[in-house]
């Protein structure tokens, strides 16, 4: 029987799949960015979110509605000095 | 605090129908930024009503009853207002660039420092207020005025 001839010098056949590997890894982080930007708006998601900045973001959803809308104005609106963010809940049992 | 769960069923959130009247406390607008308007103008809120933040404090320090600092606390709402008055009559551009950064970088100070430069020599311009970091050691340049942070 004829010994199997190699068909380079340094084997790179091995790599092919590797790369398709490695493309299919960074469409998942490409897809999981954008899904992540659509959520909120357009920015990235905030992460290390401590005490301070939850706070600050319910702040910030009183005052605009949404958590990852900022503005800048001089006045808050009159509805924030009596608003909050805890949820009215029907009772149920 | 007691533990948080998200509500079941949930129907609106809470308004609060007796707020506080005139009788008891002046009314005063409060202030209209989020957070990150906020920490860009940090420094140069501290500059600027450094003697209202400390009686405010330390009137704070006495007693945390809600009640006993509402004097105080509009003292410091004013002076906000007021310097974001003036920042916007100003700085606006520059302002709005950097906590635009700001907004896309998880709110990381250490990401936006072209702008933070650009901001800062505007405010120095038109207002004469400085960032000051307190705190830094004696003979260390402070963090956002090192031109190789990452280096020893």
């Amino acid at each position: 029987m004829a010994a199997a001839r190699q068909r380079w010098l340094v084997p790179i056949e091995p790599l092919f799949p590797l790369l398709v590997i490695g493309a299919a890894g960074l469409l998942m982080r490409w897809g999981v960015a954008k899904y992540q930007r659509y959520e909120n708006d357009g920015k990235p998601k905030r992460w290390s979110v401590d005490r301070w900045d939850r706070r600050m973001m319910e702040r910030d959803s009183r005052l605009t509605g949404n958590v990852n809308v900022q503005q800048a104005e001089v006045e808050a609106p009159k509805a924030f000095l009596t608003n909050s963010a805890w949820e009215l809940e029907r009772p149920f049992m | 605090m007691t533990t948080h769960r998200e509500g079941t069923f949930v129907e609106g959130l809470w308004v609060e129908k007796a707020g506080l009247t005139p009788e008891t406390a002046p009314p005063v607008p409060e202030v209209g930024c989020t957070s990150a308007p906020l920490e860009s103008m940090a420094f140069f809120f501290a500059d600027y009503c450094k003697k209202y933040n400390d009686d405010y404090v330390l009137c704070k320090n006495e007693s945390q009853d809600p009640r006993h600092c509402l004097k105080e606390g509009r003292k410091v709402t004013r002076c906000a207002l007021d310097l974001i008055n003036k920042l916007k009559q100003n700085c606006d551009q520059q302002w709005t660039n950097h906590w635009e950064c700001l907004d896309m970088n998880n709110h990381q100070l250490f990401k936006c420092r072209k702008e933070e430069k650009e901001f800062n020599d505007c405010v120095f311009k038109r207002l004469g207020l400085t960032k000051v970091i307190p705190e830094t050691p004696e003979g260390q340049t402070s963090v956002h005025l090192k031109e190789k942070p990452l280096y020893k």
